[in-house]
């Protein structure tokens, strides 16, 4: 990024976010330092891959001296005392974060209309929903606020929203990304990724919060990669899996969509090759039934004694119900039934999803189901809501790396393309985003 | 609310578990296998910022230091 | 009536740093919260760290030491669920038994497990400190095998005893923490919590036990229920009955993968691992044919018998049974007075040596080896210093003694007359007059036979 003038940058996107936003509402809080980071990049004292690029974080990120909200009255005031091993990746490069981006209250929804703050409204198909959890940081990556934004993907909370506001997002293989710092949804399942415009930034971005961290248990032992040097739109000879199960699902103004990408993909020297996918929509029940578990788990720190109001006596609706779900269920006596069982789905959709992966280098099908509802469409059943997950949350059970790039539109509203690989193999969904973007 | 989460709950949980069925498999807990992932025992270390930000997150504490929370219930 | 008690007692290990983060272990002289990081005091968004190796392989040896099978499965690191105003995120992480089916004095060990400590909460002023928090535990739990708050006792300071054997728990002193639980027969059972020490524990059986017995003559049942031992007052009181009993939650905590324990490092842990207490103590009664009280008394601590053993070694011409005389007559007793441990004392084999060497040669008096034991506490300085600075060698020239009997006999008339009266006890007053004056330097039973013949 050499020549470009850091607070020159910062401060058109802060004045773009102080008059464009308030009809967004993606950011929560604006980080009051961010010139003054900037200014240190202008002057050489902040180098690396990402000097002076602007950065948005999700809400349930710990960014030093701002409030890691999770979007909801119970950490209301909370100010975050340290920086997760993510966000001091991206100080060390130069990044400057512009601040805390709105999002689905504790990463909770899949439409961007739960938060304590305010639901945010989508840039690309303005009033619709932006999708969620990672509403903010996609709507305010789609409506120009920042260079790049952080999300988290627990069940597609960065795909999802991505995908709704025709940006590019990319839920990277467990493990590879440092969750130290990152508000727990469901941690054998969450992960940490990046949002943006271009592909390229996108690489540039997970090749800095990626790797190893030896003050964390579950993170894999891999050598850094540089994704962004390694692009490679020849994509020729790629094998790319498509399930019939995704059609089945999936409304069909958007399978037109995607099938005109994998026409595309073709004709760029891809193979497109059949794959079978039959439990593909037992994946829902059990992502929900682990989350339940986790999250009540996850939430038994907000009691209101150190920081913060106690969880139960302020959330919302969804939040709630998640966490007496997980109480119900995670009972002795009941967990035999529920979470076990989930578990033991959880491997089969493993085994599913990574056997199909054996003979192909990705699988390529739609992001989400439906296309996203109005804002203020008030959606009683919960089941309806759970349904926009139905074709990520196949990806987290299983731990594997999962992108979204804009395929097309029905009727303005932007639709995005999905494309799953094995573990590690993000570089290849990279190349096949670069293959889209560059046709 | 809770009430109504309740009355909710029961359709939730029967909803999911009859598309689930029944799978006679061994539970993934991790999805990565790890065994054994431990750190040394040395170079103890605190961070004097991180105790004085705590501090003014904690809604209510004691001049000396200590977080106040409610009394034991078996002693009043 | 029968009496079932058994114990889960919590011990803290020794390590640098906490059990998931980097914090100090050593937090006693900390202001309140002032020894914490987002790790152990759960701020949102926080992971445990990989877990400190220390700690684990000090719960195997621990669990060896108490006669255990060590698990061979992979040995999750669960979550245990509840809400308490010391408990920072609302679950304890605890590992399922790396040790099972062990003993020790005949009571069934359980299970060992590898805990975190929560922090310190005061349930009267609501105050809480979490510098504790995350600090490892070794949790033992015992089979019911106890029956009276005696032999509960004497099974409690065994522990103690094997665990700082190890030298795998902190030697403060004051931080182990038990719960117990009694069932007498024709009632329920019934669990205590809160209990500090040792001698806790047996004022909270003793008051249990009787209050269950004053109901059972009452007619009244024995609920069964969980109570807490309020110290100070020395009784029980509910905490909550079986209707409200909790229920845990358990999960395989997701950021922490499980443990593994190989052969190899059981190997390993066995090769270093000291012989227990009891095994010393019948070990030393028949390779030095000492007598049961001298044993008790030398592997009442590691150090002492290590130093012990070391003694015997290097003096072969001395007979062990004089040697462990020495130990338990003059050391043990001088620690005991002072309240102090080997270890604290400083005493070191060496020291020892060249006192019982000294002494076998008659260049200092028994009274002599007291001072310069005394001197070596005190002053942290060697023996041999010691022994030459205070001038404790013992009196050759006989017109000194002589002279201090005299003065002895003068300044004691009343002594003297109630002797020659037939006291006899007046003389051994006389002679410790005798050593006064001569700094303990002079033989006391040299100087006895002198007063003896002089006052004939």
């Amino acid at each position: 990024m050499g020549g470009i003038n850091a607070v020159q940058r910062t401060s058109t996107y802060l004045e773009k976010v102080e008059e464009k936003d308030p009809e967004i509402n993606s950011f929560i809080e604006i980080n009051p330092k961010a010139i003054k980071e900037a200014k240190q990049v202008d002057e050489g004292k902040r180098k690396g891959r990402l000097a002076g690029l602007v950065v948005g974080v999700k809400s349930n990120i710990n960014v030093k001296g701002l409030r890691a909200t999770c979007a909801s009255k119970t950490l209301e005031n909370y100010i975050s005392p340290y920086d997760a091993t993510v966000i001091e990746r991206v100080k060390a490069e130069g990044g400057v974060i512009i601040g805390m981006t709105n999002m689905d209250e504790f990463a909770c929804g899949s439409s961007g209309e739960t938060s304590y703050f305010g639901e945010t409204n989508n840039p690309a198909a303005l009033g619709r929903i932006p999708g969620g959890s990672s509403s903010g940081s996609a709507a305010a990556v789609a409506a120009g606020f920042c260079d790049v934004a952080l999300g988290s993907d627990t069940g597609g909370s960065i795909r999802n929203p991505s995908s709704h506001c025709g940006v590019v997002g990319l839920k990277p293989t467990y493990g590879l990304v440092p969750r130290y710092g990152l508000i727990d949804l469901a941690m054998s399942l969450d992960q940490i990724g990046p949002i943006s415009r271009d592909v390229y930034t996108l690489a540039l971005m997970l090749e800095v919060i990626a790797g190893y961290n030896p003050k964390e248990a579950t993170t894999l032992k891999v050598s850094k990669k540089e994704y962004s040097k390694h692009l490679n739109s020849d994509i020729s000879g790629y094998k790319i899996g498509v399930a019939k199960e995704f059609e089945k699902v999936t409304d069909p103004r958007i399978m037109k969509i995607i099938k005109k990408s994998l026409k595309v993909l073709e004709s760029r020297g891809a193979e497109i090759k059949e794959i079978f996918l039959p439990n593909l929509e037992k994946g829902l029940p059990t992502y929900y039934l682990c989350v339940f578990v986790e999250f009540f788990s996850a939430t038994r720190k907000f009691d209101g004694r150190r920081y913060g109001y106690r969880i139960e006596e302020v959330c919302g609706k969804e939040v709630l119900r998640r966490i007496l779900l997980g109480k119900y269920i995670s009972q002795k006596e009941y967990s035999g039934k529920y979470y076990k069982r989930a578990l033991q789905f959880r491997s089969l959709i493993k085994e599913e999803l990574l056997k199909a992966l054996e003979g192909v280098d990705v699988i390529v099908g739609p992001t989400v189901p439906k296309l996203p509802h109005k804002l203020g469409t008030e959606i009683e059943d919960p089941l309806v809501m759970y349904g926009y997950d139905l074709l990520t949350v196949p990806a987290n059970l299983a731990g594997i790396p999962a992108g979204v790039i804009k395929s097309g539109e029905v009727g303005g509203v932007p639709v995005g393309l999905q494309i799953q690989a094995k573990p590690l193999d993000e570089q290849k969904i990279l190349n096949v985003m670069f293959a889209l973007e560059n046709s | 609310m809770v009430e109504e989460i309740e009355r909710e709950a029961e359709k939730v949980l029967r909803e999911l578990s009859q598309v689930l069925g029944e799978v006679d498999l061994e539970e993934t807990y991790y999805v990565v296998e790890e065994i054994n992932v431990t750190r040394n025992d040395e170079n103890p270390d605190l961070d004097n910022e991180f105790i004085e930000i705590s501090k003014k997150n904690a809604p209510r504490v004691d001049e000396e230091g200590y977080f106040i929370t409610e009394v034991g219930r078996w002693v009043e | 009536m029968r009496t079932d008690i058994g114990f889960e007692i919590h011990e803290q290990l020794n390590t640098a740093t906490k059990l998931y983060c980097d914090c100090p272990t050593d937090y006693r002289n900390a202001k309140p919260n002032t020894n914490i990081c987002e790790v152990c005091v759960g701020i949102p968004g926080a992971k445990p760290f990989p877990v400190n190796q220390v700690a684990i392989d000090s719960v195997i040896e621990i669990a060896l030491m108490l006669n255990c099978e060590i698990v061979r499965e992979p040995i999750y690191i669960q979550r245990k669920h509840y809400d308490y105003p010391d408990l920072p995120s609302g679950y304890q992480r605890t590992s399922l038994p790396i040790g099972k089916n062990g003993n020790l004095l005949g009571v069934g060990i359980w299970e060992v497990h590898l805990e975190e400590d929560p922090g310190k909460y005061d349930p009267t002023s609501g105050k809480v400190d979490y510098n504790r928090s995350g600090v490892p535990l070794v949790e033992i739990v015992t089979a019911p095998d106890l029956h009276t708050p005696e032999e509960a006792r004497n099974f409690l300071k065994e522990l103690t005893k094997v665990l700082s054997y190890t030298g795998k728990v902190r030697s403060e002193g004051g931080t182990m923490r038990m719960d117990t639980n009694i069932s007498i027969e024709g009632g329920a059972r019934v669990e205590i919590k809160n209990i500090n020490s040792i001698k806790g524990a047996y004022r909270a059986l003793k008051f249990e036990i009787t209050r269950q017995k004053n109901l059972m003559k009452k007619g009244r049942a024995v609920k069964r229920e969980t109570r807490a031992f309020l110290e100070a007052q020395m009784i029980t009181k509910t905490m909550r009955v079986k209707e409200e009993a909790e229920d845990y939650r358990y999960i395989p905590d997701p950021d922490l993968p499980p443990l593994l324990i190989s052969q190899e490092k059981i190997a390993k842990i066995r090769e270093i691992m000291p012989e227990a207490p009891h095994l010393k103590l019948e070990r030393f009664m028949k390779q030095y044919e000492i007598g049961r009280d001298d044993a008790w008394a030398i592997t009442s601590e590691i150090e002492m018998a290590d130093s012990f053993e070391e003694v015997c070694k290097s003096m072969p011409e001395i007979d062990p049974k004089y040697i462990a005389s020495f130990f338990r007559h003059l050391i043990k007793k001088k620690l005991n007075y002072d309240n102090i441990s080997f270890r604290e004392s400083g005493l070191t084999s060496e020291d020892i040596k060249t006192i019982i060497s000294k002494l076998n040669s008659k260049e200092i008096t028994s009274s002599g080896a007291e001072l310069a034991i005394r001197g070596v506490i005190e002053e942290k300085k060697p023996a041999s210093v010691i022994i030459n600075e205070k001038g404790l060698t013992r009196i050759e020239e006989e017109d000194v003694v002589v002279k201090a009997i005299e003065e002895a006999i003068k300044e004691n008339p009343q002594a003297v007359s109630d002797y020659l009266g037939g006291k006899t006890e007046a003389l051994n007053y006389i002679v410790g007059q005798v050593m006064k004056k001569t700094r303990g330097r002079a033989d006391p039973a040299e100087v006895l036979k002198a007063l003896k013949a002089r006052l004939k």
